[in-house]
């Protein structure tokens, strides 16, 4: 069967989407004008929230994520700019994971919630870009093998000055998230793997006027049947 | 002859293929990061005014390393289709760094086979 990149691109998309969350409370969690508190006794600090992690609520009113300010103590978790007061309710989550946010190729961005383009100033945002990379052909006769070597870059754009910890676990998830060897299978029935001569790696973070950014780059191999 | 001086012929000769193929290789990165490569898939740089590409350099900055490198400022935005990265040109592309970095192993192998 020849090489669908449609499948490769849907299935890293997926991929991605399934990264765990890196941090993650459920609780009785009330929302204040400074932040977020929770009195079930549980610790923002022992959960593992830092500066610079954007907050995504589930079980609140205002689902708008929110970036953690300092200082992070077991009860409160500073909020820039504050949230829309809600009492303590049982059963909500705050959760720092792959960014809700994402730009994938040739959609547009920023998306748009009741016709309004989604404001991006001070969030996390996922680019990608799927790069299909050359082909050569492994094996001859019938049924000939054909190896593709594509590459998945994903593009980690985070508030600037807000520290190295938040964006770096972040990448640190992603680069743990495709590790070498790992396989995905496709609707093609074919296999993708993250190659492992050429592991997958991350760059600097750099800061533009803006936003700071991490670039992960991902190689690929997948070896299909030229029919 | 002496099994010394056929060694020392063997190893001669492997000096001399080695920078026989650091050379090839150098070349092959150089041509990859600035006008594409099929063995790699780097698209090369896009070139409206040229300038972008003229500004990709090669220096070898120690024995057996060479660096090529731009220092224009807007090279990392097209190198990464960063946030407003603007492609005016018909030709090239981004991430071309990144694709001969993936591709290098093959790139050797390629360079290696052509040397026989």
């Amino acid at each position: 069967m020849p090489i669908s990149h449609t499948a490769i691109v849907l299935a890293l998309r997926t991929h991605a989407l399934a990264l765990p969350a890196i941090v993650s409370s459920t609780g009785t969690l009330a929302a204040t004008a400074a932040g977020y508190t929770r009195s079930d006794g549980g610790s923002f600090v022992t959960d593992g929230w830092i500066e610079g992690m954007e907050a995504v609520p589930a079980g609140f009113t205002q689902t708008i994520p929110g970036i953690v300010a300092p200082p992070v103590t077991a009860s409160t978790l500073p909020i820039v700019g504050g949230r829309t007061v809600q009492a303590d309710g049982a059963g909500r989550t705050l959760s720092f994971g792959f960014p809700p946010l994402r730009e994938w190729e040739n959609d547009e961005f920023p998306p748009k919630v009741n016709g309004v383009p989604v404001d991006t100033a001070g969030r996390y945002y996922v680019d990608e870009d799927y790069l299909p990379g050359p082909a050569a052909v492994r094996t001859t006769g019938p049924g000939r093998q054909v190896e593709h070597t594509p590459t998945y870059v994903l593009k980690l754009y985070s508030p600037p000055a807000r520290g190295i910890l938040a964006p770096y676990a972040l990448a640190d998830a992603l680069l743990a998230h495709f590790a070498p060897h790992t396989a995905l299978l496709l609707s093609t029935g074919d296999v993708l793997r993250v190659r492992g001569d050429v592991a997958p790696y991350r760059g600097q973070l750099t800061v533009r006027e803006g936003y700071a950014l991490i670039v992960v780059t991902i190689p690929l191999r997948l070896r299909t049947n030229s029919t | 002859m002496s099994f010394a001086s056929d060694v020392a012929a063997h190893q001669a000769r492997l000096r001399e293929r080695f920078a026989a193929l650091e050379m090839a290789v150098v070349d092959h990165v150089e041509m990859s990061i600035k006008v594409g490569c099929s063995v790699t898939g780097a698209p090369g740089q896009p070139v409206d005014t040229g300038a972008l590409l003229s500004s990709y350099q090669r220096e070898e900055v120690a024995p057996h390393v060479t660096e090529i490198a731009s220092t224009l400022v807007y090279a990392p935005v097209i190198e990464t289709n960063e946030r407003g990265a603007v492609f005016k040109s018909a030709v090239g592309g981004a991430h071309s760094i990144a694709m001969t970095r993936v591709g290098f192993p093959a790139l050797v192998d390629h360079e290696a086979e052509k040397l026989g």
